[in-house]
């Protein structure tokens, strides 16, 4: 192998050494008792326990994804409804645009409480607050989406005749997609980190109770196979929408 | 008849910024005779950009008794069907095929898909980028995008084509390129260009029709016929004979307008080089 | 009718919402302990500061949430500058390093958070770690951006002038840089608040995490209205403060 090709694998091969060597430690951490096995499972049993939680927690998968979806389609179509409603005024843009930007920066996590008193404890507080988490990243971005559209490519479609709504739909919408799918993903992620919080606060259902329950209980390998499980969701779910931005987004490969 | 005659038209705006009142256009008059190809010349700030834009319809004019006619109507608004549209820069939809960009404003017409994409490839075939036609605008260079523009303003397949400094942006073997091609097209397809530049190459290079602009505000201060034949030779004597009577007409406009403080910015006029 | 300045037009919805909210708590039968007035709250804010509300061990508190907010910060801050310091050093290191960095970044920390709390128990480190987990991530990822954009230009200069090394990285990679990383510090900065305000609010058992947690479980609703206002208003004056201080550092 010529010095150029293995450079070219090297970066692959650190990767790799490095997930092993934490891998390694992991294990050696455990086996040795530097940290009692009650507070942390090797790699292998935290793998072996694996499947067999992945169907005992079935329903509760069940139910966070739904869950889930609930939330992050409620906070996008919210997201687009108010996006462009306020969008449409510049004025009305340039005002509300921090106030919307202060809603991502507050721990929302901090109304908790509150949300729980309004909504009870069963899944409706789960479904609003991840569906709060996803809302204001998303509006932020369809706000800021529309900046994407250059004058000119609104001009040439004038000069041709088109109309305001033809000039939305066939202009202002495919400019705007590229940062509203950015937005998408933000939301995606805000939204399972809200619905896990609200779980993981009321123990009651979805993976959030489960990881709590197995938690308390120190069931620590099914507790961290029960980790893995929701990071292993988390990470699907992103690379979906992943490919589904890249399919759409072809023009810009 | 002329096709597009512009008399007495005036373009006054206020500049909020400033809070000044500019008149870019002051009674300007000018008559473009069918097939003709017409260069506006002038130093910058001068208002060429601006009436060409009065007579696409995309800008209005002054409602003191100044009158824009284009083929004996009116002009109101944007007329799709009788003027074509192109920028300095080409402004294709990234997100749209080559072939899909050159179709974009037949989609504004009624004209069905089969037949808008026949007129989009005669266009593309024209220019020679058939072959680009599934390619996206992302891949092609500045003077590939340039003539991608050209092919959609053609394929509208209007009487009048307004190209605002349509090559500036482009490097000088592109300019002269893309200039010849412009001109063979010209010639085999018969339509009218009104064409502005800053450079007085380009235009001697180009035009048939000379229309010199004063400093602002701009009227025409004169209209040169170039009769030179075509091909012309860039650097031959009567090409510079040609340029050197412009720029005698340009030189003291150039001047006012940097006198009187006015941003030159890069627009300044270029000179042909020796 | 000359319109309003944005910021004017800000403060009045404001005002007006908040005239809207006192007027329908007022005249609805909607009970006390689900919404309260905000005079109420403003009232209620009051006591809690000046100490004569029931609230237990208010300053207290709020001083150890505080307290891990900065120790979470200042540790994030340093440990992740000098991460992505390690990833823009090297492009080995930072074509193997940055997809596995982009994993975790992608993955909702929340779901380590029992785990950490497994390792470590209940108390304030538990929180303050979650913290800098939740924080250092975009902390790193602007610092190696941030140094990887500087324009080549600078480092041939500065070598054609003799700068060498360590000299070179001071005097010209990390201004060029710095505001990339001001920005991501401050977003850091954002990010460990939540973090550790979550790790609080789930783990209740200290700090204003605790003392919200009270006033739920009592039904104390005003008082459970005004820490929630108190605590979000500390997270937006933090945050405001930083975004003022980068401004101030971004010559």
């Amino acid at each position: 192998m010529t010095s150029a090709q293995a450079r070219k694998y090297l970066p692959l091969v650190i990767r790799l050494a490095v997930i092993a060597i934490f891998l390694a430690i992991w294990d050696l951490v455990v086996r040795l008792g530097w940290i009692d096995p009650l507070f942390l499972a090797t790699p292998l049993d935290t793998l072996e326990h694996l499947v067999p939680l992945t169907e005992h927690a079935a329903s509760d998968i069940g139910i966070t994804l739904t869950a889930f979806l609930s939330a992050f389609l409620a906070g996008v179509l919210f997201a687009l409804a108010i996006g462009f409603a306020i969008g449409l005024s510049n004025y009305s843009r340039k005002m509300l645009l921090p106030l919307l930007a202060l809603g991502v920066t507050i721990p929302k996590v901090t109304l908790l409480p509150l949300f729980i008193l309004w909504f009870g404890i069963a899944q409706t507080p789960v479904i609003v607050f991840g569906a709060l988490s996803g809302f204001f990243p998303m509006v932020i971005n369809v706000l800021t989406a529309g900046g994407e559209v250059k004058p000119n490519q609104v001009l040439i479609a004038k000069a041709m005749g088109f109309g305001p709504l033809q000039i939305f739909r066939k202009v202002t919408l495919p400019a705007m997609l590229p940062v509203l799918v950015s937005g998408l993903f933000y939301a995606c992620n805000a939204s399972m980190m809200g619905v896990f919080i609200v779980e993981l606060a009321l123990a009651r259902h979805g993976l959030g109770a489960v990881v709590h329950d197995l938690a308390v209980t120190f069931q620590t390998a099914d507790m961290y196979a029960a980790v893995l499980l929701t990071a292993s969701i988390t990470v699907a779910i992103n690379m979906a929408l992943w490919y589904a931005a890249q399919y759409f987004g072809r023009w810009r490969n | 008849m002329p096709i597009i005659e512009v008399t007495g038209v005036s373009k006054t705006y206020h500049d909020a910024a400033t809070d000044r009142v500019v008149r870019t256009l002051d009674k300007i008059s000018i008559a473009v005779e069918e097939n003709d190809f017409l260069i506006l010349l002038g130093p910058s700030g001068c208002g060429k950009s601006t009436l060409l834009n009065i007579i696409a319809g995309l800008v209005p004019y002054d409602q003191d008794g100044g009158r824009v006619l284009v083929a004996g109507k009116a002009v109101t608004g944007p007329n799709p069907k009788l003027i074509a549209y192109m920028f300095q820069d080409p402004v294709l939809y990234p997100w749209r095929t080559v072939l899909k960009n050159v179709e974009f404003g037949l989609e504004a017409q009624e004209i069905d898909k089969t037949q808008r994409r026949e007129r989009a490839l005669k266009y593309l075939r024209l220019v020679g980028l058939e072959e680009f036609a599934e390619a996206y605008p992302r891949q092609l260079s500045g003077g590939m995008a340039q003539r991608v523009a050209l092919c959609r303003a053609l394929a509208l397949e209007t009487d009048i084509i307004l190209m605002d400094e349509p090559f500036a942006a482009l490097d000088e073997q592109s300019r002269i390129l893309l200039g010849d091609e412009l001109v063979s097209i010209w010639r085999r397809v018969r339509r009218t260009i009104v064409f502005v530049t800053h450079s007085l190459t380009e235009a001697v290079y180009l035009g048939q029709h000379i229309a010199v602009f004063t400093a602002r505000p701009g009227r025409i201060k004169l209209d040169i016929a170039n009769d030179l034949p075509r091909p012309r030779a860039i650097g031959a004597a009567e090409f510079n004979q040609m340029v050197d009577r412009v720029w005698q007409q340009l030189k003291g406009e150039s001047q006012a307008a940097s006198a009187s403080g006015k941003k030159a910015a890069r627009e300044e006029i270029l000179l042909p080089k020796e | 009718m000359r319109k309003l300045s944005p910021v004017l037009a800000r403060v009045t919805l404001v005002v007006v919402l908040l005239a809207l909210w006192e007027i329908l708590t007022r005249l609805s039968s909607v009970s006390a302990i689900l919404i309260v007035a905000p005079t109420t709250i403003l009232w209620q804010m009051v006591q809690i500061l000046v100490r004569t509300s029931n609230v237990p061990d208010f300053y207290t508190n709020a001083w150890l949430t505080i307290v891990e907010i900065l120790i979470a910060f200042g540790f994030a801050a340093v440990v992740g500058v000098l991460t992505g310091m390690a990833v823009a050093s090297s492009k080995a290191i930072g074509d193997a390093f940055e997809p596995i960095l982009l994993v975790l970044y992608a993955i909702p920390k929340i779901i380590l958070y029992p785990v950490i709390v497994l390792m470590i128990g209940t108390g304030p480190a538990t929180k303050i770690v979650f913290g800098v987990f939740v924080g250092i991530f975009v902390i790193i990822f602007n610092t190696a951006a941030g140094l990887r954009q500087v324009e080549p230009d600078y480092r041939r200069l500065a070598h054609s002038l003799g700068y060498r090394g360590a000299k070179i990285f001071f005097k010209v990679e990390l201004p060029a840089a710095a505001q990339t990383i001001l920005a991501g510090l401050r977003l850091g900065f954002g990010y460990t608040i939540i973090g550790v305000l979550t790790g609080e609010l789930l783990l209740v058992n200290a700090g204003l995490g605790y003392v919200i947690d009270w006033a739920s479980v009592n039904y104390y609703t005003a008082q459970l209205y005004a820490l929630i206002v108190i605590t979000l208003a500390i997270g937006v004056v933090a945050n405001y403060v930083v975004g003022l201080l980068e401004r101030r550092w971004v010559r």
